[in-house]
């Protein structure tokens, strides 16, 4: 039995949430000190395998613009933040996007997509 | 033929600006102007592509960029007017003046003007730093403004001083791009920004904070080619002989906190707060001068969007109010700082309405009590699990709470 004081970090009230249970398992055996459904839900992930949305930018061609902002649509495991980085930067798009518009569905298997997250014209 | 006046005319084109215009409208206003010096509205969101904006107020976690989009697409919805590349030089008596390659100088008149321009960071001129001036030395701001919309990256290996917001952000940003971040110095014993961002972008990513540290030498010639970094006594902040250490760097940013853009406020002779730098505002976030409405971080620097939004909505429509000659005019009263504030927005209170106060904290403390006093009377208290000056706190004070009082305090215990 592991316990942990995780800082919520999906707003700024910054709550400290205690969890235990197994991580490794993947059970939870108690969850304390969140003050929304968004924080358990949080602690608990990351309690189990932490998971952040990744947000950067990928080259245009042929626009006004050099870059069009990007991001995951969904959190994704956090360990893959820098090879997923990778693969952004191999992308360019070209065209007219506007936010939430798809660039790559089922980015590298997450299950989350990569959309636009700025607008291009 | 009689020149237009305009019922609001709104100074910048931030989510400020945006949420005011809309405001206006929405509360019956006519004719109604943005002018933004930009080619594009949305102000310093569309350089922020990191995520964190709109939990509050669209429930959802989105970027800069789609915040702002959002409001974009509200001002096209409507028959908002919108000047871009269009610098206000001068705000006047019920007018502005701006200068644009159109139209060249011009002068605007509006019922009422709603100031949005938002923030500028301070810069090592502002700071002090000592040493050579070599290239490589950036405001955080300014190489996420490169990085994020000019695909320029800034450098390798990164020293970045200051823990504000922007500062940690862009420390995640620099590592996810390729480079090394070796250090954020702090001179506080605490971080300026907010405690998520301390766990997202350092923790996450492995990044020293060293708190109650100092840049004490800038080292390069052409090129940055390292700084000094020191220990500081926490209480003088005087760096500690003997502590120094060489960084080997090419990049130094500078994240050193935020001040209010008021030039045009100063010069309009409306009053400045010496605390927030921004013009004091009642509840309608009206200035001194009954006309001129401000919102956003041009009062006081905010670090949640959602809170920008939320003021200028009712900064537009007290404007729009103002201008149709609706808004109630009464004596006011000030709300005072007590116990470990720092400062409150609103400085002034019109007692015949409720009020929504924001206030800080002077400095970071566990388990603390906020109390709220009309004159000598507690009128409201809450426990608080912690207070830090980087989240900013607020409380709402009701009509009924301040009939025939002369001041209302806000401490923490
Ligand atoms: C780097 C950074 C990161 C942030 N991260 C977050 C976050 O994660 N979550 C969150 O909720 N909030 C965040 N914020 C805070 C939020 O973005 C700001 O509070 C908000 O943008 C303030 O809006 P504003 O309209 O007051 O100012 P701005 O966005 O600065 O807009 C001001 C506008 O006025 C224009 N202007 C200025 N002077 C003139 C003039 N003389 N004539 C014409 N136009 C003029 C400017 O060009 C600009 O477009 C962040 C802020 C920064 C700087
Ligand atoms: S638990 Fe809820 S209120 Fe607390 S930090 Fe997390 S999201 Fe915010």
């Amino acid at each position: 039995m592991v316990t942990k004081d995780i800082i919520c970090i999906t707003c700024p009230q910054g709550c400290i949430i205690k969890v235990s249970g197994d991580p490794a398992k993947g059970e939870i055996a108690s969850c304390e000190g969140f003050k929304c459904k968004r924080g358990k839900v949080y602690a608990e992930n990351e309690f189990i395998r932490p998971l952040r949305i990744l947000t950067s930018s990928v080259k245009t061609s042929g626009a006004a613009v050099p870059l069009v902002a990007v991001r995951t649509s969904a959190p994704i495991p956090k360990e893959m933040q820098m090879e997923a980085m990778e693969e952004v930067k191999k992308i360019t798009v070209s065209g007219k996007l506007v936010p939430g518009d798809v660039i790559v569905k089922n980015f590298m298997g997450t299950g989350a997509d990569l959309v636009a997250s700025g607008r291009l014209d | 033929m009689a020149e237009k006046i305009y019922d609001v005319i709104v100074v910048g084109g931030g989510p400020a600006g945006l949420a005011a215009a809309v405001g206006a409208k929405e509360a019956g206003a006519k004719d109604v102007l943005i002018v933004e010096r930009d080619v594009s509205l949305g102000g310093i969101l569309q350089q922020c592509i990191h995520p964190g904006f709109g939990l509050k107020y669209f429930n959802e976690e989105l970027s800069g960029p789609e915040y702002a989009y959002r409001f974009i697409e509200k001002v096209k919805a409507t028959d908002i007017e919108v000047k871009l590349d269009t610098m206000v030089l001068e705000v006047g008596d019920h007018c502005v003046v701006g200068i644009n390659p159109k139209d060249g100088l011009f002068t605007a008149q509006g019922k009422s003007i709603v100031l949005a321009m938002g923030c500028r960071e301070r810069t090592r001129g502002a700071i002090m730093t000592p040493g050579t001036r070599p290239a490589g030395v950036y405001t955080a701001g300014a190489a996420q403004r490169l990085v994020n919309r000019q695909n320029m990256m800034v450098g390798k290996k990164v020293v970045i001083l200051g823990s504000g917001d922007i500062g940690m952000i862009m420390a995640r940003r620099m590592t996810l791009e390729g480079a090394k971040v070796l250090a954020v110095a702090e001179l506080m014993d605490y971080t300026a920004g907010l405690t998520r961002n301390r766990v997202q972008c350092l923790d996450d990513f492995g990044i020293p904070l060293l708190l109650s540290h100092t840049i004490v030498q800038i080292k390069g010639n052409k090129r940055l080619e390292g700084v000094v970094i020191a220990a500081v006594d926490p209480a003088t902040k005087k760096p500690i002989p003997g502590t120094e250490e060489l960084y080997e760097c090419d990049t130094l940013l500078l994240s050193c906190g935020l001040i209010p853009e008021n030039e045009l406020t100063k010069e309009a002779g409306i009053k400045i707060n010496p605390i927030t730098s921004g013009p004091e505002v009642n509840q309608f976030m009206q200035t001194s001068e009954e006309y001129v409405f401000a919102c956003g971080n041009v009062v006081h620097v905010n670090d949640l969007v959602d809170n920008v939004t939320d003021e200028s909505i009712r900064a537009g429509q007290y404007a729009a109010q103002y201008a149709q000659g609706t808004l109630p005019k009464a004596a006011e009263i000030p709300s005072v700082t007590g116990n470990n504030v720092r400062y409150i927005c609103p400085q002034r209170i019109c007692p015949d309405a409720p009020a929504k106060l924001f206030f800080r904290a002077a400095a970071p403390k566990l388990g603390v009590t906020m109390k709220v006093y009309a004159d000598d009377k507690e009128i409201f208290s809450k426990k608080l699990i912690k207070i830090n000056p980087g989240e900013m706190e607020h409380v709402e004070v009701k009509p009924e709470d301040m009939k025939g009082v002369s001041a209302i305090k806000i401490e923490v215990v």
